[in-house]
């Protein structure tokens, strides 16, 4: 019987290493310095000029750096270049790998010094300057003449000093470094699974038997856990599988029939004591472990308050020796790892320096478009970033997470204080425990298990909130609340199912650009499969508390799990088959961001129920009260309908995505456009895009405007406000002198001078932080058609704006200022906004501009706006003042009189928004 | 053996239709579930496109090209000088299969749309026509070794769409697989009263997720799956065929059997038309032959019931058609009746219906001889030396190739040459060659190195090893089939099935190591019907036949996977097959428990399974032994295992490290490998005669 089970086990662990396995074979992140594919609907991403690739590389750098180094350097070598910025324990681990391949790569050199290693002996070093040369020498030596794929000797290379930069990616090393990534899951995450889920469905109870199954390989087959260590190429399973072990050991406790066996309540202690440890591990792994760490530490900080046995009088003194005895333990592991770095640096730089390197708050407050709350909220109707200080931001969401995480971590501590019953129910429902019973169910279904479970909701629940409202969050942070409610299948099938999902969801966007679209959908397809089998009727066992599962049929809410499918798939097939608005070219990762910022909002919430629920029902769960049949049918036409068009989708995907497309495919030109020559021109000057260039601009309007009668007597009876023209009139103004501009030939002279000034990037020299010619017809499409002249004293002015040095800062940030009048930005800049906000002092107000362009450009650039706007209306009002003044002097009073009212009405109206409106 | 009480509390399934038992932890096989197991196969199929594809992939491209591009005329004469070792040389069939691939409205829509990619701006064609291009191929003088696959697949780079392309096609023709399987799964359990509903699942599964199938197909690339897809339709149709006549009534004979025709003919013609797509089925061609001779073309004329007591009533129904008739006659016991009553023992004669032949001889030769037709009515391109028959026939068998492969598959002639090899190493070292007299040393001059055997005489070999299984037992389970209603025909022939193809695999003449799976797919046939043995054989034969798949995989980049995917596969048919032996002897045991509470009624059923499977029915065994002897694995397994691990590290890790570099033994891992899976494969091969023998009296003894 147990052989068998063995035999399962094994058999679904190498499964999942199969998988793992497969998903291997595909690019990861950064793979020949691709970052994204070219086409006008993502964001343009210029190939960076400091690094290259992306995860791989750094994990690869370090390796290299750790081992070739002296400790005190790992956290300060070339930190442009992928600066360590993990852990100690990754470094350490970095250096293991490090040596490791070193030292497998030296096995062939002493009777084959011909091998193929040894290329920064023969060619020299290869460096940035000459990195070029260095990468096609080494694709020279590793493609030609030599047979590749025998020489271990390559894995020298692979760790080798500087020489291993800017895209050394041999298959023999991207093997060695996929199969490190292997390693380290299956010996941490794979046995953390493997132990937990003998703990969560017992193996011993047969009917638990195939639940043990199922479990293990939703846990073990997570699409968004295996998408993102090994294909994009992380050790995030290291972190992860630590802290299942360290929610393992926290939740041992001694039961209290063998209390009087083991009298000391400090050995009972012992679990939490080792789960501390671990975890301490966990977090010197990874910092984004700091998501589980408050569920943790309210759970063990309950726990030391727990009465364990009856006999042991409960004291104060308990409480103190327990927390200590933690506290210790957590001092000495960080210590002990951070120990050699505070030494070697002869002061606690060394220290401080890792902690620079691990909390870059610098970066803002999210990064790329993550699915998280201020990544929602600063879409357009919202823009919070636009709203709320810089400065505020940090403390807002530290308020929000902590408002978020508190209800998680309050009923953990109560769990840990030992406020939940503990009769769960052993096995299969009977109540009374012969002692026979007890010692069976004590391994499989000790009250240890109801903290285990609830642990596991918890710290789903945290850092789930960490991930919708904290500081600086990555996309990938969605893994840290992922691992543990995975594990808990049994309790909530149809909200695992359903989370599992859509985290992979919400990481579309990244593997886009890692070029994992085949293996995207594979996986979830597969998952999908996996799910589909734990449902078949004759593992109807799979026993559903339907009253922790939020999603479950007796709820209504299992409808907005139907409906995000729909969502889901819906998106997925609007990004294929809708191309986005000019204007809005982030429309999908925007999309992504803010439905997925819904779904984990729903998902957060679903994980507060399960945990409340729990509580209450005191942790004896009706575990008799099994949902009658899932129906064959429960194989839902949802999830079937979701397979065929995801299949639909990415079929079209490939089209598109095209992970491996080849770099010759056209969509580049575009982005390229115009710079590259005649030949894509074509492309970009569609119709749409005329028409968006013969909007007339505000000044346009307002000169078109003067340019009419002021007043006309004869028309008294208008209103006279209605003096102000309409904007169709201007539009004809503009339609008259089409012909000059539809060719193009202006925008080619103006091209060619804003490429002499070096605003715009020129056709050889694609530079990064440099427009494109085409980014900047994107966002001002009225350049095509102004005037050279004109558009070329504004971009003067500019250029020499905000301090007088020459900085394209301010044209970068917003192409279309060079749309105003030289005349009116000067005015603007240099009169009205000094006036207004600096008390006539020309020089404060440009040196503001200034900060506040390097700190939040678009701040910045709204003052600008502001100032432009303003000073334009204010000299249009004085204009329009001064001729009515030259008017005939019989209307002059009356005219005057008039104007007043007019401005008054006027300031009313737009008063109310103040001239910061624009 | 730990068993909740519930469990035994359970109310005995009454009828063999109940026979799984609610806590079968195995779904019984649907439409639904195979669909799901599609799925997700095919999601793992397509992650295996970015792994290494071999200079098949460059044959089959060329030949979607050629199919493409030239005129059928010419198709077998493009590159008639053998400039290519990739020109089409399987039968005409399969190359109206390749033309199907490469002209439908897919594939064009491909190459030639503008559209695709979504982005107006795109014109490229998802596909580039490069892919499908007739290429002046890298010429190479030697034929497809190791190293010159390596150096054209690096010559010829294809773009990462095409490469989707093709694999994709592989992938959908394995709908034919996932066809076959379920057809031939459901078909074997429904005709057999012993196997339980889980078996058909099972049989199902095992087939589909076949390492050694995705390895070859998925990753190496051929087409084997759709291939054997056909042979496992052709099986299943023999199969129901073989079952329908035993659920007749006896008396009415004469009559025709319209189902029983009606599926025999279509398994002729599958297999016709499987020999048109790869002429290497050819070694059981006799076997099909013989058995549809006498199971098809022999008609039961009568029943003589009693001593002499009927005797003439044959004779008056034969007359109708007594021109062509010949009558044997075999007699046979019915297994019902007790063997004291003499007066209802059966005569059966059996009449040669020339009617059947005819129309079995037209269904067949049109199947096979079908698609040559559009050649043969072609004229001959310019330049032709020979016409299109002996082109074709040229391409298809060409000799000269050598005895064995390159890398020697794991059969009889690999044993032969290390043997030979062996004996002309020892023979060199001077103290063996010094001690013994000049007399005895010349003679062993003469005949070492062994000398290549003819071809044939491989081909008389061959025969005398297809004789056992392919010609007399199907004439004896033809015959046994059509007078014992209680004899599962299909069931038998399964097994010859399988041991022809081991046969071939074992004695043919330039076998590829893939050939293996033509036994090892049927084989997971026979696990449906619940025989101990075939368990353990089917595990042991998987065992050796796969791991000698292995070096076709040599990048140490697949390492991984096929370890991996081995393993994996092991661990989880070896549980499934423990389970589903678990399950049924505990049914078993409740059901015996049940008959000894109430009466005596039971034997008739555990005769009836008795004869089936060839299973001791027996006594109510203590639970020890009952549990030792259905354990799938045993010690000697797992020695097996132990040294094919080793060999496995030899030749993969410490091999390329140790020796790899110095340039010595560099022949070492394959010739290994080829060995000790040559004896394993032996040893496999000895076991399926032996059991096919027990079958064979089986079949042949009145039970």
């Amino acid at each position: 019987m147990s052989r068998s089970r063995h035999l399962l086990h094994a058999a679904i662990i190498s499964s999942a290493l199969l998988l793992r396995i497969l998903v291997g074979f595909h690019p990861h992140s950064g793979q020949d310095d691709y970052q994204g594919p070219k086409s006008p609907q993502h964001e343009h991403r210029p190939i960076n000029p400091t690094k290259y690739g992306g995860d791989y590389e750094a994990q690869r750098h370090w390796m290299e750096i750790t081992y070739h180094l002296p400790l005190n350097e790992w956290y300060y070598h070339d930190l442009e270049y992928w600066g360590l910025d993990y852990p100690p324990l990754t470094a350490y681990v970095s250096w293991f790998f490090g040596w490791m391949a070193h030292n497998l790569g030296g096995m062939t050199l002493h009777n084959d010094d011909v091998s193929f290693s040894g290329i920064d002996v023969r060619d020299g070093v290869c460096d940035e300057r000459n990195s070029q040369v260095c990468i096609e020498k080494m694709q020279n030596t590793g493609t030609g003449t030599r047979k590749v794929s025998r020489g271990i000797g390559v894995l020298r290379d692979l760790v080798a000093l500087h020489s291993s930069r800017w895209g050394f990616e041999h298959s023999g090393g991207k093997m060695y470094m996929r199969f490190t990534v292997l390693l380290c899951d299956l010996i941490i995450y794979m046995s953390a699974v493997w132990v937990l889920s003998r703990r969560l469905a017992a193996s011993e109870v047969e009917e638990r038997a195939s639940s043990n199954v199922w479990l293990m390989l939703t846990a073990l087959c997570q699409p968004a856990i295996i998408l993102i260590d090994h294909g994009h190429f992380q050790y995030n399973t290291v972190s992860l599988g630590l802290a299942l072990w360290s929610f393992h050991y926290v939740t041992i406790t001694t039961n209290s029939a063998k209390a009087d066996v083991r009298q000391l309540s400090s050995s009972a202690f012992m679990g939490p004591i080792w789960g501390s440890i671990v975890f301490s591990l966990a977090l010197n792994f990874k910092q984004m472990e700091l998501y589980h760490a408050p569920a943790v530490f309210a759970y063990l900080l309950g726990r030391c308050f727990r009465r364990d046995t009856k006999q042991n009088q409960f004291s104060m003194w308990t409480v103190v020796r327990r927390f200590t005895a933690l506290g210790m333990t957590v001092i000495l592991t960080f210590a002990l790892l951070w120990l050699p770095f505070a030494m070697s640096s002869h002061s606690l730089d060394g220290v401080m320096q890792i902690i620079r390197r691990l909390f870059p708050f610098h970066r803002g407050i999210f990064e790329g478009k993550v699915a998280n709350v201020w990544c929602a909220l600063s879409i357009k109707p919202f823009s919070i970033r636009d709203r709320v200080s810089v400065n505020v931001l940090p403390f807002a969401a530290l308020g929000l997470t902590l408002a978020l995480i508190l209800p998680p971590c309050y009923l953990l501590f109560r769990v840990g204080r030992g406020d939940i019953t503990y009769r769960d129910v052993g096995s299969s429902g009977d109540g009374d425990s012969t002692p026979n019973q007890l010692s069976r169910t004590r391994n499989s279904e000790g009250s240890g298990n109801v903290d285990l479970r609830l642990l596991l909701w918890g710290t789903g629940s945290t850092s789930l909130a960490f991930f919708l409202a904290s500081y600086q969050v990555h996309e990938k942070g969605i893994l840290i609340p992922l691992a543990p409610i995975s594990m808990l299948m049994v309790d909530a099938p149809n909200f695992v199912f359903f989370f599992s999902i859509l985290a992979t969801w919400s990481l579309w966007p990244l593997l886009v650009i890692d070029r994992l679209v085949d293996a995207y959908v594979c996986c979830i397809v597969i998952f999908l499969c996996i799910n589909s089998f734990a449902r078949v009727p004759s593992s109807e066992q799979l026993t559903t508390h339907d009253d922790l599962d939020i999603f479950s049929d007796r709820y209504i809410t299992r409808y907005i799990s139907k409906l995000s499918w729909v969502v889901m798939v819906t998106l997925h097939l609007l990004e294929v088959t809708m191309i986005p608005p000019n204007n809005l070219p982030d429309l999908f990762p925007v999309l992504w961001s803010f439905a997925g910022c819904g779904l984990f909002c729903i998902s957060y919430i679903g994980t507060l129920h399960a945990m409340i629920k729990y509580c209450n029902s005191g942790g004896k769960r009706s575990e008799s009260r099994q949902r009658t049949k899932m129906k064959p049918s429960s194989i839902s036409p949802v999830s079937v309908l979701s397979i065929f068009l995801l299949i639909c989708t990415t079929s079209e995907g490939f089209l598109l995505g095209s992970p491996f497309r080849n770099s010759n495919a056209p969509i580049i030109c575009t982005n390229i456009l115009l710079s590259s020559g005649q030949d894509c021109t074509g492309d970009i000057i569609t119709e749409d895009f005329l028409s968006r260039a013969m909007v007339s601009l505000e000044w346009e309007r307002k000169n078109a405007q003067e340019a009419l009668p002021v007043l006309d007597l004869s028309t008294r009876e208008y209103d006279s406000m209605s003096t102000v023209s309409t904007a169709n009139d201007t539009d004809e103004l503009v339609d008259r002198d089409v012909d000059d501009w539809i060719d193009g030939h202006i925008w080619k002279i103006t091209e060619q001078h804003l490429v002499d000034m070096d605003i715009v990037a020129g056709t050889e020299t694609i530079q990064a932080m440099k427009l494109t010619s085409h980014q900047m017809l994107i966002r001002a499409p009225q350049l095509y058609r102004l005037p050279t002249s004109q558009v070329i004293d504004a971009a003067h002015f500019l250029l020499s704006y905000p301090s007088g040095k020459k900085s394209a800062a301010l044209i970068e940030a917003d192409p279309s200022l060079l749309t105003y009048l030289a005349d009116d930005l000067q005015y603007g800049l240099h009169e009205y906004l000094p006036n207004m906000m600096f008390m006539g002092n020309d020089a404060i107000a440009a040196q503001t501009i200034e900060t506040q362009l390097s700190i939040s450009p678009s701040f910045a650039l709204q003052l600008i706006r502001m100032a432009v706007d303003g000073g334009m209306e204010e000299r249009s009002v004085s204009r329009a003042l001064g001729s009515a003044g030259k008017a005939s002097g019989k209307a002059v009073e009356g005219i005057v009189g008039e104007m007043r009212r007019g401005l008054r009405e006027w300031k009313q109206t737009k008063g109310g928004k103040g001239s910061l409106g624009r | 053996m730990i068993r909740r009480p519930t469990a035994i509390n359970m109310p005995p399934p009454t009828t063999a239709a109940a026979a799984t038992s609610p806590s079968s932890s195995l779904p019984t096989l649907t439409p639904q579930y195979a669909i799901i197991t599609f799925l997700l196969l095919t999601s793992v199929k397509w992650l295996l496109v970015p792994t290494y594809h071999s200079t098949d992939f460059d044959v089959h491209r060329l030949w979607l090209a050629i199919t493409r591009h030239l005129p059928i005329s010419e198709w077998y004469y493009y590159d008639a000088n053998g400039t290519t070792p990739h020109t089409l040389d399987y039968p005409p069939l399969f190359a109206f299969f390749e033309y199907i691939l490469s002209n439908n409205f897919i594939t064009n829509s491909l190459v030639t749309n503008a559209n695709g990619g979504g982005s107006a701006s795109s014109s490229q064609p998802w596909l580039d026509e490069q892919c499908l291009a007739l290429l002046p191929l890298p010429s190479s003088d030697t034929t497809t070794t190791m190293t010159t696959s390596v150096a054209s697949s690096m010559t010829m780079e294809f773009s990462n769409n095409c490469i989707r392309f093709h694999r994709g096609t592989v992938i959908i023709s394995d709908v034919v697989l996932f066809l076959g399987a379920y057809m031939a799964a459901t078909s074997v359990v429904a005709t057999s009263s012993s196997s339980s509903k889980s078996s058909s699942w099972i049989a199902f599964i095992l087939i589909v997720t076949n390492p050694g199938l995705i390895m070859l197909d998925h990753v190496h690339f051929q087409y084997n799956g759709m291939l054997l897809g056909v042979l496992l339709i052709s099986i299943a149709c023999m199969v129901r065929g073989g079952a329908s006549s035993s659920s007749r009534a006896s008396s009415s004979s004469v009559s025709p059997l319209p189902m029983q025709v009606v599926w025999e003919l279509l398994a002729a013609a599958t297999f016709a038309a499987l020999l048109a797509l790869k002429h290497l089925y050819l070694t059981l061609a006799p076997l099909y032959f013989v058995y549809l001779l006498r199971r098809h073309c022999f008609v039961v004329v009568s029943n003589y019931v009693g001593g002499g007591k009927n005797e003439l009533n044959g004779y008056g129904n034969e007359k109708d058609n007594i021109n062509n008739n010949r009558s044997s006659s075999i007699s046979g016991d019915k297994n019902k009746n007790k063997s004291d009553d003499n007066e209802m023992t059966t005569m059966v004669v059996l009449q040669f219906s020339w009617r059947r032949l005819l129309v079995l001889g037209m269904v067949t030769l049109l199947c096979f001889l079908g698609p040559f037709v559009p050649f043969l009515i072609q004229d001959n391109p310019a330049g032709a030396v020979v016409g299109q028959i002996q082109q074709i026939l040229k391409r298809l068998f060409p000799f000269g190739r050598g005895l064995v492969h390159d890398y020697w598959a794991a059969n009889v002639w690999a044993l032969y040459l290390f043997i030979s090899r062996l004996v002309a190493f020892a023979f060199q070292k001077p103290p063996i060659k010094l001690i013994l007299p000049t007399s005895i040393r010349d003679v062993l001059d003469s005949i070492i190195p062994f000398p290549e055997p003819k071809p044939s005489l491989v081909a008389l070999l061959l025969l005398i090893g297809l004789w056992p299984g392919g010609i007399h037992l199907a004439w004896k389970i033809g015959s046994r089939s059509l007078i014992d209603p209680f004899c599962n025909g299909g069931r038998l022939f399964i097994q010859a099935v399988v041991f022809c193809s081991l046969s071939s695999f074992m004695l043919g003449y330039h076998v590829h190591e893939k050939a293996i799976l033509t036994a090892i797919v049927p084989m997971t046939l026979l696990l449906a019907t619940n025989s101990r043995r075939a368990t353990r054989l089917y595990i042991r034969t998987c065992t050796f036949g796969l791991f000698g798949l292995f070096p076709l995989l040599y990048r140490p980049e697949e390492l991984l996977l096929k370890a991996v995917i081995f393993i994996a596969w092991m661990c989880g048919a070896v549980y499934i097959l423990e389970n589903n032996e678990e399950e049924r002897q505990r049914q078993q045991q409740q059901q015996q428990q049940q008959q000894q509470g109430v009466h005596h009624l039971g034997n008739d059923k555990n005769r009836a399974g008795g004869a089936d499977h060839g299973l001791v029915g027996g006594h109510q065994n203590q639970n020890e032994e009952r549990k030792k002897r259905s354990a799938a694995l045993r010690k000697v397994d797992l020695v097996s295992f132990a040294i094919l691990g080793s060999a496995l590290l030899f030749m993969e890790i410490i091999h390329p490290i140790v020796l790899m570099p110095s340039g010595r033994m560099e022949f070492l891992p394959l010739m290994a490998t080829s060995v000790i899976c040559a004896m394993g494969v032996a040893w496999c091969w000895l076991e399926s005669y032996s059991q096919m023998i027990v079958v064979g009296d089986v079949a042949q003894r009145p039970s």
